[in-house]
């Protein structure tokens, strides 16, 4: 999509002497310069007399990100009346993007936004600022990808919650923040100032359980399930490989950072897991149960092939192929953990399913586990259950040791 | 030497009739510009606008469901006339107009960015691990069952790598466009699909969890390519048969192929963004089997020598591919097409019935595609169509119920906007370029009106040709630009069609009228006043 264009003209005439009240100043700096307004190299786009600069005060620095996502880093902060400040504003948007930043009235933020919109072809050339009186201040010029501006002005004497706005087409609708003026800030989450995606958490699925939320997630493959469970389990299903590669305690997902941007970012699980899965878990026929490694050919897993889920109150019931057999797969949880309930449907050899070392403590249901591995004859097969077992409630999988080394919890109920 | 004369003869006569002369000069240097001029006749604002275009065209805002980010991916009729609509965190929302009401059909899907409907009221969806199908099994409204119904294509974790379409085909076939990865970022450790061993090696991509790209990416992304293909069908349109699951490489060479639709004689049309192969954003007539110009795709066609794609000559290039039909000139057109669809045939759309609509995302504005096929050679022309602030920007995906156009919107943290927008015809027929059409001789342009015939004056025409560069750098400025002016325009008896001789025609250029000088017999301003044709073969 667009990557706008460096703009390097001046926008607005030298502030003169009476700008105080208005002033238009701003210097762009090179990226990496110190920040402040007196180590700042004046770039070319604004010529500021040495003398009028001089009698213009300092400004209390405020510093202001322009972030990914279309945001203002912070959404908002105070001023006091008549103060002077020096905003130095960075752009650190990876998106490539270029901003500006307009300061205006209380209330008129979006007028401003709707005048910029109106300004068409010529708008680059003016930095997309309009001209109207309810603008303090604004950026001499837009602020491109890496780049630091600084925007000087009075704060006006008049109480009230000014607006400052990204006015570059597009990204007003989003892009603001609100300067609080001698009056008291309401609590963030309930701000009515600042953009509505502030608030929110990203939590996937706003905290409701069972959810299902496909998503980038670490540790598994690109086409991750993750899932949150009544109670406070969830876990990550890989329908590439077709099966649940880890399982956390507590908060879901918080997709904030993803769902901002463009979906650079994972999203970030609300604990770390306390077990993970060493592999595909189920065997058929003779292949060599224990070898919990095996690929195609090597006596281990068959070929999988995801086919879908089917939502039952809320849970999914996953549906795949292992080799011609079709397997159904549902996991809920109990309350140290979860269990795996699978179907195999007129399976007609012997199933074995491998748990594996990556934490917790495996339980068969209807049959025993044995050195990890539990199997079963095929006509016990076409329907079973296994269970793993937190062994430490507050479990991250692996537990320390007094001597601050890590060591499996249940290393021993594994093939040494 | 007659090019000299013509605009010296074009600056006369421009200043003559009060047109900016200080404009034409300045682009009679041949410098490039960032800003072109803006083509609005004179002093009309854009209230004034919005105004004129209101007269015409409603555009009513629709809110998206309560606590849903409103980022439209996909909009889709169903059958029973409501209204689907993909939203960014993976909702499907279920609007039915006669209520105003949402509903929500089902949750959590991966950026889904494209959906159809199918007779039995079930949803086919593209997200990003795979396409979809939604039924609702239980009759309850909502979707219970998810049906994975391809996910043959690899995935690297890039964020670039987005999916669109499905576009309903023939039977059971639908199309869906893969996009490039983008160099703006490297790749997870877990990826999906046969990992392509050419160009910049594995390790140097220094997968991670925890970073987008290794320290020293910039330098190592130069070899990446600034978008690249490195997992099956990237950059590839697939298409694929929902009955069987089974999916067959179409067409190669795109870079961001957002778009997807058919024009009304059932021609492919597949939108692509302005980039690195890319001077300006495109539209193409896609055929099975042909290459639409990036390079990063080829290495997945089955007759490939295993050629690293920048290391390919620049003769292979274009003895390989076909150029876009249109051009959609950057930014004073289109800088990120979206979705078309076909006007309907209906009085509401008029003369506009069964041509092309497209979205935009930069600007609000809709525009017009006409095509047309010269020694088997697809071409066509772009027209801004309803252009209003009411739009707002990110207009990416459209969808007609009957004359209703809805418009979706989104951003994913570039410029756009949210919600959706209807767009409906108020029966009062603007006076409009209709169509523009190279001939042996020249252009013709159709009007929805007659023209005054001061049009048969030349020199009220103002047409610029220019041309972009197709190479690896990201976008083009305009190349070789010149004035054109007609030796001789007439106009048809109904004043419909003018008719204009140019001689030298020249192939692979842009033909960009600025048409604000002309009226209606009833003294109308144009609604919209320019059109752009990519000429590729003269007649």
């Amino acid at each position: 999509m667009l990557v706008l264009t460096a703009l390097t003209t001046p926008v607005f005439a030298a502030p003169k002497a009476e700008s105080l009240s208005t002033p238009r100043e701003a210097s762009q700096s090179d990226p990496g310069a110190p920040s402040g307004g007196a180590g700042a190299k004046v770039g070319s786009a604004v010529s500021v007399k040495p003398a009028s600069s001089a009698s213009v005060p300092k400004g209390r620095q405020v510093a202001l990100k322009m972030a990914e996502g279309l945001r203002f880093d912070p959404p908002r902060f105070e001023a006091k009346p008549g103060e002077f400040l020096s905003v130095q504003v960075e752009n650190v948007d990876p998106s490539h993007l270029a901003h500006n930043l307009v300061i205006v009235k209380p209330g008129q933020v979006q007028e401003i936004v709707q005048l910029a919109m109106g300004m068409g072809e010529s708008g680059p050339a003016k930095a997309f600022v309009p001209t109207h009186p309810a603008i303090l201040a604004a950026s001499s010029t837009v602020v491109d990808p890496e780049k630091k501006l600084q925007v000087k002005f009075k704060v006006p004497d008049e109480p009230g919650v000014y607006g400052y706005v990204c006015t570059v087409p597009g990204h007003g609708m989003v892009m603001f923040g609100a300067m609080y003026v001698g009056v008291p800030m309401p609590p963030l989450a309930k701000d009515p100032n600042i953009p509505q995606m502030n608030l929110e958490k990203g939590l996937a699925g706003g905290g409701r359980r069972p959810f299902v939320q496909r998503m980038f997630l670490p540790n598994s493959g690109p086409a991750a399930i993750a899932v949150a469970l009544t109670g406070n389990q969830n876990f990550c299903f890989d329908a590439g490989s077709c099966y649940v590669r880890y399982a956390w305690e507590g908060p879901f997902l918080d997709a904030g950072a993803h769902w901002r941007g463009n979906g650079n970012a994972l999203a970030e699980l609300g604990d770390s897991p306390w077990w993970r899965a060493d592999g595909f878990p189920i065997r058929l026929g003779d292949g060599k149960a224990g070898d919990s490694k095996g690929g195609v050919g090597k006596g281990g897993v068959q070929k999988v092939k995801f086919l879908g889920y089917k939502l039952l109150d809320g849970v999914p019931e996953f549906r795949y192929e292992v080799g011609k057999q079709e397997v159904f797969e549902t996991v809920t949880s109990h309350e140290n953990g979860l269990v795996f309930h699978f179907r195999l449907p007129g399976v007609d050899q012997k199933v074995a399913f491998v748990g594996g070392s990556g934490g917790g403590k495996w339980v068969g249901v209807g049959g025993e586990f044995v050195n990890g591995v539990l199997e079963l004859p095929a006509d016990k097969a076409s329907e079973f259950s296994v269970r793993i077992e937190a062994s430490d409630v507050n479990a991250g999988g692996e537990k320390k040791s007094p001597t601050g080394a890590t060591e499996h919890p249940h290393k021993t109920t594994v093939t040494p | 030497m007659n090019t000299l004369l013509s605009k010296l003869t074009l600056g006369a006569l421009l200043a003559s009739c009060g047109m900016s002369f200080a404009q034409t000069a300045k682009e009679s240097n041949g410098e490039p510009e960032s800003v072109t001029p803006s083509v609005d006749k004179k002093g009309r604002s854009p209230e004034e606008r919005d105004a004129e275009m209101a007269k015409s065209f409603v555009v009513t805002e629709i809110k998206g469901p309560q606590g849903v980010d409103p980022q439209v991916g996909a909009v889709a009729l169903l059958p029973d006339g409501r209204i689907a609509v993909a939203f960014h965190h993976g909702e499907i929302g279920i609007f039915d107009k006669t209520k105003s009401e949402w509903s929500i059909f089902a949750e959590g899907l991966h950026e889904p960015l494209g959906m159809i409907a199918e007779k039995d009221g079930s949803l086919l969806v593209m997200q990003r691990p795979e396409l979809t199908r939604l039924r609702d099994s239980d009759g309850d409204g909502k979707a219970d069952v998810f049906e994975t119904v391809w996910d043959g294509f690899g995935i690297t974790g890039n964020y670039h790598e987005f999916n669109f379409g499905p576009l309903k085909g023939q039977g059971d076939t639908v199309y869906v466009g893969l996009n490039l990865a983008s160099a703006g970022a490297s790749i997870r450790p877990e990826i999906r699909g046969k990992w392509l061993p050419i160009g910049l090696d594995k390790k140097d991509f220094a997968p991670s969890w925890t970073k987008n790209a290794p320290d020293d990416w910039k330098e190592k992304s130069q070899k990446a390519g600034r978008m690249y293909s490195r997992v099956p069908w990237r950059g590839w349109v697939m298409e694929v048969d929902v009955k069987t699951g089974k999916a067959t490489p179409f067409a190669s060479g795109f870079r961001s192929p957002d778009g997807l639709g058919f024009d009304a004689q059932g021609n492919l049309l597949v939108s692509d963004n302005q980039g690195d192969w890319r001077g300006s954003s495109e539209l193409h007539v896609v055929s099975k089997g042909g290459f639409y110009g990036h390079p990063a795709s080829l290495p997945w066609r089955s007759d490939w020598d295993g050629a690293v794609p920048l290391e390919v000559s620049m003769e292979r290039l274009e003895q390989l591919r076909t150029p876009a039909a249109v051009w959609f000139p950057h930014g004073t057109y289109a800088n990120s097409p979206t979705q078309m669809v076909v006007i309907p045939k209906s009085p509401a759309w008029g003369p506009y019935g069964g041509q092309v609509v497209i979205g935009e995302m930069n600007v609000p504005r809709l525009l017009r595609v006409t095509l047309q096929k010269v020694n088997n050679v697809w071409q066509g022309a772009c027209y801004p169509f309803v252009e209003t602030r009411k739009l707002r920007e990110g207009l990416h995906r459209l969808a007609f119920a009957g004359d209703t156009l809805w418009v979706g919107r989104t951003h994913l943290s570039w410029a756009g906007g949210e919600n959706l927008s209807t767009v409906e015809p108020t029966g009062s027929l603007p006076f409009d370029p209709l169509e523009v059409q190279v001939t042996a001789t020249g252009f013709k342009v159709r009007f929805t009106k007659p023209l005054d015939y001061q049009a048969k004056n030349a020199a009220l025409w103002n047409i610029r040709r220019y041309t972009y560069a197709y190479h690896a750098v990201y976008g083009s400025p305009e190349l070789e630009k010149d004035f054109v002016v007609p030796s001789k325009v007439t106009l048809s008896e109904d004043g419909l069609t003018a008719d204009l001789v140019i001689s030298n025609l020249q192939e692979n250029f842009v033909y960009d009228f600025d048409m604000r000088n002309l009226r209606s017999r009833d003294g109308e301003f144009l609604l919209n006043q320019k059109a752009a044709y990519t000429l590729r073969k003269k007649p």
